[in-house]
């Protein structure tokens, strides 16, 4: 076969699988859409669930979503970053730093049931915060951080050199050098890693169900139960207790993480033009 | 005799157990510029970042002997780096202009020592891009990003910003190495000029540019001082055969 017929077949294929995964990703966004939109009313965003879910609203599940994602985000942020800042800049490749890094990795591989049971002994039992938006935010936390350190890590490590030299250069402290050039300029990087989990964050169930319980009411304070719209979505969906309810909070969860996704896009590319 | 600005005595460096400079001994003076020539790998721009000691961010590195600046050993606990490091610039083969407006590039370096007032820091700018002749081309477009700027421009731009945390001495590794004729001879001509207020150290690959702009020139070879004198003593009547052989273009 000559060079040329190889890459015909080659981009058809390629092209075909992209495709193929663009066709049902596609789909499964347009099904949910299609089956829940139909349900989802001013009404429906802003009223308290009912019945245990057969009938009123999901005002409760989506204040809930709102506080875990949002705690949660602010708890591993600055401790993921910190780390990251650490391990590149504050210290020398070592046996340390790659025990850290490996340690990290395998974190991210567990399921997050096993996060799940560790929040529920530690937080909800050992420290006593009980089923809780503060429970359910750490333990979400615990399971954002791997993929918060490994992708600032990534990035910062993506800066040049010579940027850091040019502080250092001037006079500029180490401190100098990452807060003026480094963060600024890893931020893209660091922040689709804080979309990234904050999307896991927003979806996660099982872990949920352990740490920050099901109650059906709207959380008054970070001790408060709250079921988050994923929750939910599982709860009444398993428990066939209505499949039209799940389908529209599926839908308001798919919307609120595009929304996420298409806004921190925009704004990644108006700071990348600013600072290109 | 001129004063002496720079003293290096015995200086050896070491990368983990390879020895990059030995036994170097020599002065710079007052308001020179001193070329250093010499093959790659010789250690010129290791000697560079002994002098304003980014080479202590180099893991494994070790420093031994002694280097001046206006008499006092640079190496001493008491020193602090970050203030050394104002009173000695350097510029790079490749400019970095940092990935922002062309001013705040200039004001990087006065705000990282506390400089906050915006009618100061523009008069700063204007004088530094004055001192590498670059505020002509660029006075009108302040806030323009830097990256937009050409190869030549940007390198007069990092020369520039050096000057805005007022240096002593200005360290050039192989400045013109990525520029164009005409942007290197405005660079030289802002070298020559800058003479007068500062001290500077040149390392080329260009044995040409050394006898064009410099008052002496050294030689190195392997990490060994081979030979120091006046540019045009050296270039003429080299006393070592091995500088010679350098200069006759007999080496890389
Ligand atoms: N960061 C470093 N770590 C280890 N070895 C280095 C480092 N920088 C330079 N070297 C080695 O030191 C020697 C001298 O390098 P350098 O000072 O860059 O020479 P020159 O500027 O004359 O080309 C070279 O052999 C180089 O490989
Ligand atoms: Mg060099």
């Amino acid at each position: 076969m000559n060079p040329k017929f190889i890459q015909k077949i080659a981009s058809v294929a390629l092209g075909t699988a992209m495709l193929v995964t663009l066709s049902v990703l596609i789909f499964i966004i347009f099904y949910i859409l299609y089956q829940g939109l139909p349900i989802v009313s001013m009404e429906f965003l802003t009223t308290p669930i009912r019945d245990m879910g057969k009938s009123g609203g999901i005002f409760p599940t989506i204040i809930s979503t709102f506080y875990l994602a949002f705690l949660s985000i602010c708890i591993a942020a600055p401790l993921g970053i910190g780390t990251a800042v650490f391990l590149t800049e504050y210290t020398r490749e070592n046996t340390v730093t790659r025990v850290i890094r490996f340690t990290t990795d395998c974190l991210a591989g567990i399921p997050s049931i096993i996060f799940g049971l560790f929040g529920f002994v530690f937080f909800v039992i050992y420290l006593g915060f009980g089923w809780s938006i503060l429970a359910g935010s750490l333990t979400l936390a615990t399971m954002m951080l791997p993929t918060i350190i490994r992708t600032s890590e990534e990035a910062i490590r993506a800066v040049p050199e010579g940027f850091r030299e040019v502080t250092y250069g001037l006079g500029g402290s180490k401190w100098q050098s990452v807060t003026e050039i480094v963060l600024p300029k890893a931020f893209p990087g660091i922040l689709t890693g804080i979309i990234l989990s904050m999307g896991r964050a927003v979806s996660e169930t099982a872990a949920l169900i352990f740490t920050a319980g099901m109650s059906l009411h709207t959380p008054v304070s970070v001790l408060s139960s709250g079921r988050s719209m994923a929750v939910h979505f599982y709860t009444i969906a398993r428990e066939g207790i209505s499949l039209q309810m799940a389908f529209g909070t599926a839908a308001v969860l798919i919307v609120t993480i595009s929304i996420i996704n298409i806004s921190s896009y925009l704004l990644m590319h108006k700071y990348m033009r600013k600072y290109a | 005799m001129l004063k002496v600005k720079i003293k290096v005595d015995n200086l050896n460096v070491y990368y983990g157990n390879k020895q990059v400079i030995k036994d170097v001994n020599m002065n710079v003076s007052d308001h020179e510029i001193l070329s250093i020539i010499g093959p790659s790998k010789s250690g010129k721009s290791t000697l560079l970042h002994v002098i304003n000691r980014l080479i202590d961010n180099v893991p494994g590195a070790k420093v031994t002997g002694q280097v001046c600046i206006d008499g006092k050993n640079i190496y001493l606990d008491s020193v602090n780096v970050n203030d050394l490091r104002k009173k000695v610039g350097i510029i790079f083969a490749t400019p970095v202009p940092l990935p922002m407006s062309i001013f705040n590039n200039l004001a990087y370096g006065p705000r990282l020592h506390g400089i906050t007032n915006r009618e100061k820091l523009l008069d700063i700018a204007e004088n530094c891009l004055r001192a590498s002749s670059l505020w002509d081309e660029v006075k009108s477009r302040l806030d323009m990003s830097a990256l937009r700027l050409s190869g030549g421009q940007q390198q007069r731009l990092c020369l520039a910003r050096a000057l805005t945390v007022e240096p002593e001495i200005i360290l050039f590794d192989e400045p013109c190495s990525g520029l164009d004729p005409i942007s290197t001879s405005k660079v030289e001509s802002t070298m020559r000029e800058l003479k007068k207020n500062y001290t500077l150290i040149l390392i080329t690959n260009n044995t040409k540019q050394a006898a064009r702009v410099s008052d002496r020139t050294a030689f190195f070879l392997f990490g060994e001082l081979i030979e120091i004198g006046e540019t045009k003593r050296l270039f003429t009547a080299p006393k070592d055969k091995r500088t010679k052989d350098y200069i006759t273009g007999k080496f890389g």
